[in-house]
């Protein structure tokens, strides 16, 4: 108290009432960060992982999406008995036609079905489920929402059609640059800096914890230039459109939560 | 199959194709960058003539391009095809029409269209490609959008089975009826 008070004569004896404001705002602002740390870091500091242990958990819960050719991405999402949901982007499953398949890291290759998916709505995303009764998988440990700056890992299978095999799992490293406060087309609103190339849709984006915070599903540089359009059909206006098209994109945990009942 | 009859077309007009390719490459490098105009053009992915879309993150193939000889001649030759839909992408990027893309109806058939706005309609001018009677557009449609920005792993090669082939093909009335396939390339 008496320190506020102190600011304030600081204030009057010469600065204007804006940077006494400021001063204000900052020093509570502050405290109350310094208070929310406190209790965050008790819950997730001792689990940050290695770039190593990150690489080997992300690929753990990745699965391979396939119908008659490799599809995308999927993450091992939950586990019930014996049936194991795959989460992925509902234009991984587009892009080819039922019956699907998911080969799981351990290469083997099961047959998935679509689950229903009421409330997925128009988000880009797609759950299937598949059956071993031999085999054991390890599921997604899901997080929270991040904020920008966080480092972010993406993984996932990229696809290049001119190299002979594919190439195995691969994740990149980057951060949170551009939060949307509405999310674009298909539920994306997570914009970040690692590279995701075609196939890693419907991989996992992980925090340094090695816990879901989002879906991959939406590179840099689309192939041509075209508006950047939000989910409520408006369009980003020019200068947001092109720091969104140097980004790539998740859809958000917040919004797999909402969509997939937990 | 579609295979077969690939290598059929090959032989066929592998003299057509070489030129053609040769074209397509030099075509290629003289392609301005991506902060310029982006640029579509027709090569080969696993020696299949593909649609490539030039991007700063390097080329990618969009439309892998299957011989189908349900298709009328000279469209029947997947190069030819190639070629000329890579062609078309450009024209509508350059025009503008690439902004938005619209499905709709000439001369009876279905069609995908650029258009500069959401509800502008087709006209011959905007037409990326003609559909199959009875093909359902927005299917189609979806696709093209899909491989725009998001990250799905088809990519179509392999075998015959994974190839991608939209049952896209040309109207090619004015092809024929001029004997020249110039008008339509320009």
């Amino acid at each position: 108290m008496n320190w506020h008070r102190i600011k304030l004569y600081a204030c009057f004896g010469g600065f204007s009432l804006a940077l006494c404001a400021s001063a204000l705002y900052f020093s509570v602002s502050a405290r109350c960060q310094t208070a929310s740390c406190q209790v965050s870091s008790v819950q997730q500091a001792p689990t940050r992982l290695s770039e190593a242990e990150l690489y080997k958990q992300a690929e753990a819960i990745s699965v391979k999406v396939m119908s008659r050719s490799f599809l995308g991405t999927g993450i091992l999402l939950k586990q019930q008995d014996s049936v194991y949901t795959v989460l992925t982007n509902a234009h991984v499953l587009r892009a080819g036609d039922a019956p699907y398949k998911i080969q799981t890291p351990d290469g083997q290759i099961y047959a998935a079905n679509l689950s229903s998916g009421d409330r997925l709505g128009k988000n880009d995303l797609a759950l299937l489920q598949f059956r071993s009764n031999n085999h054991v998988y390890a599921v997604a440990s899901l997080g929270e929402n991040t904020v920008v700056g966080d480092e972010v890992f993406a993984g996932g299978f990229p696809f290049t059609g001119d190299e002979p095999k594919q190439k195995g799992f691969v994740l990149t490293t980057g951060k949170v640059s551009l939060l949307l406060p509405k999310a674009l087309e298909g539920g994306y609103q997570v914009g970040y800096t690692n590279d995701i190339q075609k196939g890693m849709s419907g991989g996992p984006l992980l925090n340094h914890q090695g816990q879901l915070v989002g879906v991959n599903g939406m590179h840099a540089f689309p192939l041509w230039d075209a508006p950047s359009v939000f989910a409520d059909g408006s369009e980003a206006a020019k200068v947001l459109h092109e720091k969104i098209v140097r980004l790539s994109w998740a859809i958000p945990m917040e919004t797999v939560r909402q969509a997939i009942a937990f | 199959m579609r295979l077969r009859l690939f290598g059929q077309v090959l032989t066929w007009t592998s003299t057509a194709i070489a030129l053609l390719g040769a074209f397509g490459l030099i075509s290629s490098i003289s392609q301005p960058s991506y902060a310029g105009s982006q640029t579509f053009y027709c090569s080969t992915s696993k020696n299949i003539p593909a649609t490539m879309a030039r991007t700063p993150r390097g080329s990618v193939p969009m439309i892998l391009w299957a011989a189908n000889d349900s298709f009328p001649a000279p469209w029947n030759n997947p190069q030819r095809r190639c070629l000329e839909v890579s062609r078309r992408f450009q024209k509508n990027y350059e025009n503008g029409t690439l902004r938005y893309l619209t499905t709709g109806t000439l001369r009876g058939q279905p069609v995908i269209c650029g258009a500069t706005s959401k509800y502008a309609s087709c006209k011959d001018s905007t037409v990326l490609f003609t559909l199959k009677p009875g093909r359902d557009a927005n299917e189609t449609l979806q696709s093209i959008l899909d491989i725009r920005g998001l990250a799905a792993g088809r990519v179509p090669i392999e075998n015959d089975d994974t190839v991608i082939d939209f049952d896209l093909y040309l109207n090619n009335v004015q092809v024929e009826t001029n004997g020249s396939s110039n008008r339509n390339f320009r």
